[in-house]
């Protein structure tokens, strides 16, 4: 038996702008990647992987949309998961405006076809890592780290080296000196972003959000502790062997790496076998994640061994399947529970309640048929995509891009509907302390 | 049950999981409730240690019982054992998370 800890959790948490401000810059960043897949689906059969408007589009989705997003939940869940306020909010403020601003010059100057994205590749570097600093140090500073948070550490040490190794490749683009073998650099840089950032930090981060919305205790560790190893094995293997040994070892790494997601997949059975709710928009949209999580691997494997053919249609469905299919909608359903918390805690958390007059409910905060809407369009943005460029056709990736248009608009509007709502409330800038 | 006892399980049944959406006593996390002239002693668990809106949920129990307590005192404590389990909730529970 304990005391109560007395609105720890509570005084810990950020002022409300800081994780709302980065999920209001992902959502327009997913809209504008959506867009702009939309409109230039004829640049994307048969496009090259140095082009620069392919390299704006996968950078304002991976940088603007999913890294974006995850830095918004670190802020917010370092608190309530670590007990552990983020250490130097301001800094993590001022950095997120260099990252928009970094990261509009970078795509802005690529999609414009300039050469100067240089300059602001180097003010979205410096913005990470400052970002990384604020992570490492919190981390530091909590008390305990649980199962989440380890893996979080190993995603940001990734991310870490996702930048180092990009910063590279964008200088060495035209000089050619650093790589023996860029092509194999590429793979490491995309892998480390893929595998080491994304992935490992959604499997992290759905070990203790997933069971605690599913109302799931799961007591085995083990085939979670197995897809960590196994991915880790994976994924340094792979980024060696592309940067230093000439990928002879890929269907190894591949091997490796669709093991460590079918383990995670074990892992996460147990939590949908052992849930005590109905499958609400967040579920379904991890069960979805968990589909195109399934697509990717057996793209990769098919890939590593040969059975499907190595051009940039195939390639690219790959990275739609990890990008679109798998880290997409899993962001999409934690996020639908994440931002009714956060509103729900600096809004009401801190009044008076009465039985006559009890607090809304988190469910109450957001619209559900909104968020089924947006679900009900983002499965088929997946199957179409996926069929448009594994098939080069060009009706099949136009219909799916307008599917996926449909779900970012509504998300960003839903969103939108959120901002306002905190706006009129005037509750943008407040911390949670009570009133 | 006296009345004072059933007038704070009453209090303590208004008191909801904003996330859950269902109250602290149907979701079986009142591990304890004892009514004296002096005091009002609750025993709480929540669904896990670091249940993000734990000290919430706390904090509006106290609120509940206070309205009811009159002059006693009202005492919370977590209880952690045995840890909360799913198996914990009511039927009714039950049946309005998975219907």
């Amino acid at each position: 038996m304990s005391a109560a800890p007395a609105a720890l959790n509570l005084a810990k948490s950020p002022p409300l702008d800081l994780p709302m401000r980065h999920f209001a810059a992902a959502a327009v960043a997913f809209w504008v990647f959506a867009a702009a897949f939309a409109l230039g689906t004829d640049r994307l059969l048969g496009f090259g992987f140095q082009a620069k408007w392919s390299l704006g589009l996968v950078h304002i989705l991976t940088l603007g949309w999913i890294t974006m997003t995850i830095f918004g939940a670190i802020c917010q869940l370092s608190a309530v998961l670590w007990e552990t306020p983020l250490a130097w909010p301001d800094a993590a403020r001022w950095a997120w405006w260099a990252f928009i601003l970094g990261l509009s010059g970078f795509v802005g100057e690529l999609w414009l076809g300039g050469n100067r994205y240089w300059i602001a590749a180097v003010l979205l570097v410096g913005s990470v890592a400052v970002y990384l600093a604020c992570f490492a140090r919190t981390m530091i500073l909590a008390p305990r780290l649980d199962w989440t948070a380890r893996h979080l550490a190993v995603s940001i040490a990734c991310l870490a080296a996702v930048i180092a190794l990009g910063l590279m490749l964008a200088w060495d683009r035209e000089r050619g000196v650093l790589f023996h073998d860029p092509q194999g650099a590429l793979i490491a840089h995309i892998h480390l972003a893929l595998v080491g950032w994304v992935s490992l930090t959604i499997v992290g981060v759905s070990y203790r959000l997933v069971s605690m919305f599913a109302l799931a205790h799961v007591d085995s560790k083990t085939p979670g502790r197995l897809a960590l190893a196994l991915a880790l094995a994976g994924l340094a293997g792979l980024a060696l062997d592309g940067l230093f040994f000439g990928r002879r070892l890929l269907p190894l790494w591949a091997c490796l790496l669709a093991s460590a997601y079918a383990s995670y997949a074990w892992q996460m059975r147990h939590i949908f076998s052992a849930r005590n709710r109905r499958i609400d928009p967040a579920l379904a949209y991890t069960l979805l994640a968990l589909a195109g999580g399934a697509v990717w691997a057996a793209l990769g494997v098919g890939l590593a061994f040969g059975l499907l053919r190595d051009d940039t249609s195939v390639l690219a469905a790959y990275i739609y399947a990890a990008l679109v299919g798998w880290a997409t909608p899993f962001i999409l359903g934690q996020v639908h529970k994440i931002t009714p918390f956060l509103v729900w805690l600096h809004l009401f958390a801190s009044r008076p309640w009465t039985a006559k007059s009890p607090p809304p409910k988190m469910t109450e905060l957001a619209s559900e048929k909104l968020a089924w809407a947006e679900f009900s369009a983002m499965i088929p943005a997946i199957a179409l995509g996926l069929a448009g460029l594994l098939r080069e056709s060009q009706p099949l990736l136009r219909a799916g891009s307008l599917f996926l248009l449909a779900t970012a608009t509504l998300y960003a509007a839903g969103t939108g509907l959120t901002l306002s709502f905190l706006v009129r409330e005037g509750a943008w800038t407040q911390t949670s302390a009570p009133r | 049950m006296d009345a004072d006892k059933r007038a704070a399980l009453m209090a303590l049944n208004s008191v909801i999981d904003p996330e859950v959406g269902l109250d602290v006593v149907t979701m079986g996390l009142l591990y304890g409730l004892d009514v004296t002239p002096a005091s009002v002693d609750v025993r709480l668990t929540l669904t896990s240690q670091g249940c993000p809106l734990g000290p919430t949920i706390i904090k509006m129990a106290r609120e509940a019982l206070e309205g009811i307590a009159g002059d006693r005192a009202v005492n919370i404590e977590l209880d952690w054992t045995p840890p909360w389990s799913p198996a914990m909730l009511s039927q009714e529970g039950r049946r309005q998370l998975m219907p």
